[in-house]
Formats: structure tokens, C-alpha cells, sequence
């Protein structure tokens, strides 16, 4: 589904990622994990399509297309989806208008059936019921005045009406109590099929007590140093990253 | 009537002047009547006592109407419409009585005057001034003291050149059943009109009434032509008013909308403007607070493209205690349109406990495009609260970025921002049907400006 090779990537001349390797095929989940500043959100932000970082080399192919050539929007319609750290309120824009709006775009580009009204408001309360989110949320402006955990729910909401092939989670977890944590993962879980993959980028190993990934990567100074299965995120939250960082410093 | 020779034949005064004797010439047998009295002596006015604004007056800073009055216009002429024609004027799914008026003359064809007639009182003011009391005794008062004493030159000029008009009295304790649409359209052909709808509205104690005024074209989108219209608004004791004025002109038109409010104890009065078409706009709005315990909200979207240039300006007379006066006006400016907003609050010696806010919000999104947003509050009451403030800036790049990364292109995500910052004044729109239109006809905008536009977010 998606091959990265040899990714280096900037943002204001600042060299961030330096040569990433990863492949993801349908149906698997990968956890990202690493210290902060190792490059976890850029890699996200690569694959979004975020204006302003810059790939200098290397490349992606996402199903047979080069990702890197496509706008956000683009990248958005073709099935990848990004739920942000910081997610962004937008005064003015209900949710169910807006989750409207997207999901006519993204299912136009897919040659998808169109939603009638009806099923539209069936499948968006339908969707926002997996992620315990009241119905009243839906007429509320975009993420304005909801708390941490309920940005996050919401993210998680457009992720499942929007359907997509990949999914990158960019610290979903970061500032979630138990409870919400344990709604988002839920949410995931019931999202996960054969023909679809997420990238789980965290930075605590705790989330994937409820996510349980296939694969575990390391990343650290903008490169995978380290993959192994959901015991390596086990190790690091047992052992820290030092370990890690001395390790890569001896392979230098 | 005297009328000095020597002017220069390009003034504008002299244009309307001879305007007015071809105008008379067509009257016939109808000269007598009170009404042309009232245009003779409105003609007089501009003849000999008041002046057009040029720039050099405080009010007309930003706004030039050199362009405006450099026409040579005719009076219109009657046309015919059809059904088809008013049809997509209309608010679908909204149940309203109805009155049409084609070039600022009442078609009784397409108007439900007899309907309304049964509630409240209705009365098209070119026949209603000769044939009916009330009429000649309310209007003639009005229309007399236009001509007469009002210093606001399009008044004057409207009073002059009226055709006809509509004179809308609600008795005491009544709450009007559906809204009444007043749908006004130019369909001026090939002539540069100058069209003068008039309207008097007078809402008595505990009555309520909902009016919306809606400018729509059938001309070729390049004709020019001039809608001055004129409104005058009376609430008495505890009345309500809600008064849409909703404006789609010709995209070569000049629309000046002259509306003034008075308003008694304890009444409520609401305005919803919304500007869209026309290449020149000037709302001059105003409520004087006659009495105490009022409240008036004022609320306005306009959106310009190309080289539209939108001014509304606006005053509110606070005279008495505990009155409530509340502005939003909020726009979108691309291109080289221009906007302007001034905002007069009086606050009076008396009027203590006076609530006095004011907001206007602009989004500049090209080089070339400008807002004057100018508070004008002047308090002379020590026990009040007042403020104002305006804010000028541009799309939100995050909030852009983040419904691309959902799916929306470019184009749809500015239309949505759009929306979204006008959202703040369209959720006050309380009858869906009007709502639903407005939001239509801003998308439809949108649409416009984002083919015809190379904005600062490319």
C-alpha cells in the first residue's frame, strides 16, 4: 500500500527526516514511536501533504502513485487521512455540515455511491455513536470550545465516515485521560479491516495496550533505528529511550 | 417653480431638473394631485437648497458618487412581468404576503395585497394618496417632510422622481400571521432609470411584524441604473420589527437605500441588510430613539468583488434611558472592492443606562481590495456602556489547510471559510426559508468570486 524510500525531508532548511525505509501493506498497523524532535510528526505531516516541509529525497508510492506529487487534498480524496495532534477549531462550521462536506467530496473522487440526505445523517450518527459522541456535538462549530478528548473523538469521527485507506494517528493519545484513550482506541479497532492500515505515531506505549499493533518502529534523529513487533514498545516503555540512542549513536 | 438658467448644462442638478419637467410633461391630468405637489417642492429643494456630497464632506469621505450622478437618466417606464419572471425571487417554502414592485411601481398582478388587506392595513401609496384618508393624512406628512426638510439629497431626489410606493399600517395588537415580502425588481431594458420605490411602515403598540425587502434585476447585467429608495420605519409602544434588505442589483447598478426608524417605548427593531450585487452601494441606516427601553439591532453582510464598493453607514440617536442598541456588520472584499463601514452611536445627556455595541468584522483577501471601518461614538452620558471594534484580516491558513486534508479542493474549502465567517449573522436569520436563500445566494457568490478572482491564497 505504502512504500517509503530513502525519505529525507526539511522544513526551513532544517534537516529533519534523513532517509527513511518503511514498508506498510493493507491490513497492518504500524506504531511509530521515538523521543520528541526525532521527527514522528514530520513523517505525518510528509505524508499529508502539510505545505512548508521539504522532501529533498528519496520517495513515496502509495498505492502505484507517487504521494508525493499530489496536494493535501488530493492526497485527502485518494483515502489518507491524518488525525492531527492539535486538531483546529473552526468557528462558523458545524460538524455534521462540515463532516457533509467532506465525505461528498471524498466519496465523489472514490466513485462511491452519493449519500441521500437521510442515510447521510443515519451514517454520520451512526459513526459518532461508535466514538460516544452526543448528537448535539454534531451541530456544534468544528471542534470550538470541546475539550482535549472530545477533539480527538472527533477526529476519530471523520476518520470513519471518511473511509480511509490510510490512516496516520499523529499522537492521538497525547493529553487523553483513560477513558477517552480507551474510546479513540475502540474506534480504531472497529476500523481496522484487510484493506486498510494505520500508522500509529506515539510517543507512550500505553495506547497500544488497546491498539495493538503489527509492527513497532523506532524512529530517532529522522531515521527508523529500530522495528520489531508490540514487544519492542513493551521494552521502551519499561526501558526509556536512552538504550535506544546509544545504540544508534554506536552504529555511527 | 424658478429655475435659474445659467448652471452649467453638466451639473447634476440641472440633469435632474430637466428630468423633472419630462417627467411632468407625461402627468397629464394627475399635477393636482397632493403628491406632485410634495415632487414640486422636492424638485425646488434640489434645485436651490441642498447639495449633492462630494468627498469633502465627513460622511461621503470614502464614498464617491461623481459616477453616480454624471448619468443622464430617465424616469422607467411600466413593464410588464410574468410569473416566471418573480419566480426565482421568491423564498421557496416561505408562506409571505406578497407585494411586487416592477421599476419602483406597485404591480397589483403579482401581489397579495387584498389577502394582507384583511389583517392589516395595505395601501399603495399612488392611488392610496388620492383615494384614501389615512393614506393622504400618514404618508403626505412623511413624503411633505421629505421634501421639505430632509438634508440627505437622495431623500429628496427619491421624493422627486417617486412613482409609486407602498404604505404599510399595522393597527395596535396585532402579530401579523407571515412575513411580507416586498420584492423589488428593476427591468429597466436598455434605459438608464432612475427608479424611486418608496415605503412607509408604521407598526402600532404591541404589534409585531416581520418585512423583507428584497432588489433583484431583469437587465442585462451591463445597463446602468440607479434604485434610491427610501424607507421610513415607525414603532410605537412595545412593537416588533424584523426588516430584511436583501440586494442582488445589476452588477452595473447604483443602489442607494435610505432607511429611517423611529421608534417608541419599549420597542424592538431589527435589521438584516445584505448586500451582494451593484457596483455602487450606499445604506444609509438610521433609528432615533424616540422614548426609553427600546432595543435595536442592526446586523449586515456584504460581500464585493471586481470593483464594487459597498458603504454602509449607520447611526443610532440614543435621547432616553435603558436603551439597548446593538451593531454587527461583517464582509468579504476581494478584488479591488472596496468596503466602508461607519458606525454613529449619540448617546444624549438623558440617555443614561444606555447599551451602546458596535462590531465590524472584514476579510480582505486581495491586494487590491480595501475596508474604512470607522466607530463614531460620541456619549455625553457619564452612566452608560458602550464599546465598538473592528478587525480586518484574512482566510485562517490552518483552518484551510486542515479541511483540505479532509478532502475539500481549495476552492471549496475557501467557500466554506467564507460562509463560515458570515455564519456569525446568517444563524440570526430565524425564518429558515430566508436563511436558505441568503446562504444560496452567498454560495452563489462565491462561486463568482472564486472563477473571476486571483486571491492572496493561490
Amino acid at each position: 500500500m505504502l512504500t517509503i524510500k530513502n525519505l529525507h525531508a526539511e522544513i526551513e532548511g532544517k534537516k529533519i527526516l534523513n532517509g527513511i525505509n518503511l514498508q506498510i501493506n493493507a491490513g497492518e498497523v504500524h506504531a511509530i514511536m521515538g523521543p520528541n524532535g526525532g521527527g514522528k510528526s514530520t513523517l505525518a505531516h510528509v505524508l499529508a501533504g502539510r505545505e512548508g516541509y521539504e522532501v529533498t529525497e528519496g520517495s513515496v508510492t502509495y498505492m502505484g502513485k507517487d504521494l508525493l506529487g499530489l496536494s493535501v487534498d488530493e492526497r485527502a480524496r485518494e483515502g489518507i487521512f491524518q488525525a492531527f495532534q492539535y486538531p483546529i477549531e473552526i468557528p462558523g462550521v458545524s460538524t455534521a455540515n462540515f463532516l457533509k462536506h467532506t465525505i461528498n467530496a471524498v466519496r465523489k473522487h472514490q466513485q462511491k455511491k452519493e449519500l441521500s440526505a437521510k442515510e447521510m445523517i443515519a451514517f454520520i450518527k451512526k459513526m459518532a455513536k461508535m466514538v460516544e459522541m452526543e448528537d448535539d456535538f454534531l451541530s456544534r462549530s468544528l471542534n470550538q470550545g470541546f475539550s482535549g478528548g472530545e477533539k480527538k473523538r472527533n477526529e476519530i469521527l471523520q476518520m470513519a465516515v471518511l473511509e480511509p485507506k490510510l490512516a496516520v494517528l499523529d499522537e492521538t493519545d497525547s493529553g487523553l485521560d483513560i477513558d477517552a484513550l480507551k474510546i479513540v482506541a475502540n474506534g480504531v479497532n472497529q476500523l481496522r479491516r484487510k484493506d486498510n492500515a494505520f500508522i500509529v505515531i506515539t510517543h507512550y506505549q500505553r495506547l497500544l495496550d488497546y491498539i495493538i499493533p503489527d509492527f513497532v518502529h523506532v524512529l530517532y534523529n529522522g531515521q527508523i533505528v529500530k522495528s520489531g513487533d508490540k514487544n519492542l514498545a513493551l521494552k521502551l516503555e519499561e526501558k526509556g529511550y536512552d538504550w535506544i540512542k546509544e545504540e544508534a549513536l554506536a552504529i555511527i | 417653480m424658478t429655475i435659474p438658467n445659467t448652471i452649467d448644462k453638466n451639473d447634476s442638478r440641472t440633469k435632474f431638473i430637466e428630468l423633472f419637467r419630462l417627467y411632468e410633461n407625461t402627468l397629464n391630468g394627475q399635477k393636482d394631485y397632493v403628491g406632485h405637489a410634495i415632487q414640486k417642492s422636492a424638485i425646488q429643494r434640489l434645485s436651490d437648497d441642498v447639495d449633492f456630497p462630494n468627498r469633502k464632506n465627513e460622511d461621503w469621505k470614502y464614498t464617491s458618487v461623481a459616477e453616480v450622478l454624471e448619468q443622464q437618466y430617465r424616469q422607467p417606464k411600466l413593464v410588464d412581468i410574468t410569473a416566471a419572471d418573480i419566480k426565482p425571487f421568491l423564498f421557496e417554502g416561505l408562506d409571505a404576503y406578497l407585494l411586487v414592485f416592477v421599476n419602483g411601481k406597485y404591480n397589483k398582478d403579482f401581489s397579495s395585497k387584498d389577502e394582507l388587506s384583511k389583517k392589516i392595513k395595505v395601501q399603495d401609496i399612488s392611488s392610496g394618496l388620492q383615494e384614501d384618508e389615512l393614506t393622504k393624512t400618514t404618508v403626505s406628512e412623511y413624503l411633505s417632510k421629505w421634501a421639505t426638510k430632509e438634508r440627505n439629497p437622495f431623500i429628496v431626489l427619491n421624493t422627486a422622481f417617486a412613482q409609486d410606493g407602498i404604505f404599510i399600517d399595522v393597527p395596535n395588537g396585532v402579530v401579523l400571521d407571515r412575513p411580507v415580502h416586498i420584492l423589488n425588481i428593476a427591468f429597466t431594458k436598455d434605459e438608464t432609470t432612475v427608479i424611486s420605490p418608496q415605503k412607509i411602515i408604521v407598526v402600532g403598540e404591541n404589534s409585531e411584524l416581520t418585512v423583507i425587502e428584497t432588489y433583484h434585476h431583469l437587465n442585462n447585467p451591463q445597463q446602468t441604473y440607479l434604485t434610491n429608495t427610501v424607507t421610513q420605519v415607525v414603532l410605537k409602544r412595545n412593537a416588533i420589527v424584523n426588516h430584511f434588505k436583501i440586494q442582488n442589483e445589476g452588477e452595473s447598478a447604483f443602489f442607494i437605500n435610505n432607511t429611517e426608524v423611529e421608534q417608541m417605548r419599549d420597542s424592538t427593531y431589527s435589521s438584516y441588510v445584505v448586500d451582494l450585487g451593484a457596483k455602487l452601494v450606499r445604506n444609509n441606516l438610521s433609528s432615533i430613539l424616540k422614548d426609553s427601553s427600546t432595543n435595536t439591532n442592526f446586523y449586515g453582510i456584504y460581500v464585493g468583488m471586481d470593483k464594487q464598493h459597498i458603504d454602509n453607514q449607520t447611526f443610532v440617536d440614543h435621547a432616553y434611558p435603558n436603551c439597548n442598541s446593538n451593531e454587527l456588520y461583517k464582509g468579504i472584499l476581494t478584488d479591488n472592492a472596496k468596503g466602508v463601514f461607519n458606525g454613529k452611536i449619540m448617546v444624549r445627556p438623558d440617555a443614561q443606562q444606555t447599551n451602546a455595541f458596535q462590531k465590524n468584522h472584514s476579510l480582505v483577501l486581495s491586494k487590491g481590495a480595501s475596508m474604512n471601518s470607522k466607530p463614531q461614538l460620541e456619549i455625553f452620558a457619564d452612566d452608560v456602556k458602550c464599546s465598538h471594534g473592528a478587525t480586518i484580516g484574512q482566510l485562517n491558513e490552518d483552518a484551510l489547510y486542515y479541511m483540505r486534508s479532509r478532502g475539500l479542493s481549495k476552492k471549496e474549502a475557501i467557500s466554506v471559510l467564507k460562509q463560515a465567517f458570515l455564519t456569525e449573522i446568517t444563524e440570526l436569520i430565524k425564518i429558515e426559508p430566508v436563511r436558505e436563500k441568503v446562504e444560496q445566494m452567498l454560495l452563489d457568490k462565491f462561486k463568482q468570486l472564486s472563477e473571476t478572482t486571483n486571491e492572496l491564497l493561490n
